[in-house]
């Protein structure tokens, strides 16, 4: 299919996501707690399934285990500890730069 | 709006560099360059573009690859339902428009803010300046990216920055047990899925850990009710 087809669908479809509750305005000022537990477990769940993906799976099955495996630990430990993304993310590009050498 | 531009600057640091990843691994898998740069004007979630032109590269089918990028932006239910209460206050144009506006980076600081500031002007001028002021590195990043390409070489290693990205918004994510879980099946099951379409695993992964969290959620509940 046409990619820019397929960036406008999946544009739409995050537009939705994102005006969602936003669209009900004032007649939606308290959600539902069931929905809101759902709502905050879609970070952990999502975010960990793109990283697992990307983390431990190659082309064809399993990936096996090299230097991203070693800057993946360094960079969680940095999240873990200071919380901030940038630095996550500067301290694992730094340990594939120097162990990838 | 000033405000928000003085606080979203930290991340803004971030969305250039970030961009530039993206538009490298969309022009590396060989997307049409001008779709490739309007997604990021549309879509505007990296992680989500970078699964979508990284899908298309396989060769995934489009339903494949499309339904993948909204499930990564299902995030952003999350920061609706929060911010539904304060943009309540909003003239509907304004909430239609912010709501375009919303990152993850953008909506995280607004909340905060919105715990201290209470007028509903302060808090619409404080979205957009944080929103737009975000958005402006990542649009120039992901468009040097797109048109720059195969230019930057492998030894940069850059895909790494795709994992390193969600590793630094996963980990503070997981700050109680039920959303651990969520988080280790999320990604247990994405990973065992490893024999179907890529994209689907992860779709699939997420579905299970959001179950799987919800669950035992509920489940301390009434653990805590019954004691």
């Amino acid at each position: 299919m046409n990619h820019l087809v397929m960036v406008l669908i999946a544009a739409v479809g995050t537009y939705l996501t994102r005006v969602s509750f936003i669209a009900f305005g004032e007649h939606l000022r308290v959600v539902p707690p069931r929905v809101e537990v759902m709502l905050s477990m879609i970070p952990p769940a999502v975010l960990s399934a793109i990283a697992a993906t990307s983390l431990l799976l190659g082309d064809d099955g399993l990936r096996g285990l090299d230097e991203w495996h070693v800057a993946a630990l360094v960079s969680g430990l940095v999240a873990w500890k200071t919380k901030n993304v940038a630095l996550c993310i500067l301290a694992g590009m730094a340990v594939v730069w120097t162990v990838g050498v | 709006m000033l405000a928000g531009i003085r606080r979203i600057l930290p991340f803004t640091v971030i969305a250039g560099p970030f961009g530039l990843i993206y538009g490298v691994t969309a022009a590396e898998n060989g997307v049409d360059t001008f779709a490739a740069v309007i997604a990021s004007f549309t879509i505007m979630g990296g992680a989500a573009q970078i699964a979508l032109v990284e899908l298309i590269g396989d060769g995934s089918s489009w339903f494949v690859a499309v339904s993948t990028a909204i499930v990564i932006n299902l995030r952003f239910a999350l920061y609706s339902a929060t911010l539904a209460g304060s943009f309540a206050d909003f003239p509907r144009v304004w909430r239609f428009t912010l709501a375009w506006a919303m990152t993850d980076q953008a909506s995280m600081v607004a909340i905060q803010e919105y715990e201290r500031e209470h007028d509903p002007f302060y808090r619409r001028w404080f979205f957009i300046g944080g929103g737009i002021f975000f958005a402006i590195p990542w649009w120039i990043g992901s468009t040097l990216g797109v048109l720059v390409g195969g230019e930057i070489g492998p030894g940069w290693q850059l895909p790494f920055a795709v994992p390193a990205t969600f590793i630094a918004l996963l980990v503070p994510s997981l700050t109680s047990r039920p959303k651990i879980i969520a988080g280790v099946v999320g990604g247990g099951v994405a990973v065992s899925l490893h024999g179907i379409p890529s994209g689907l695993n992860i779709i699939l992964g997420a579905f299970a850990g959001i179950a799987a969290g919800t669950w035992a959620t509920e489940r301390t509940g009434r653990v805590e009710v019954a004691v």
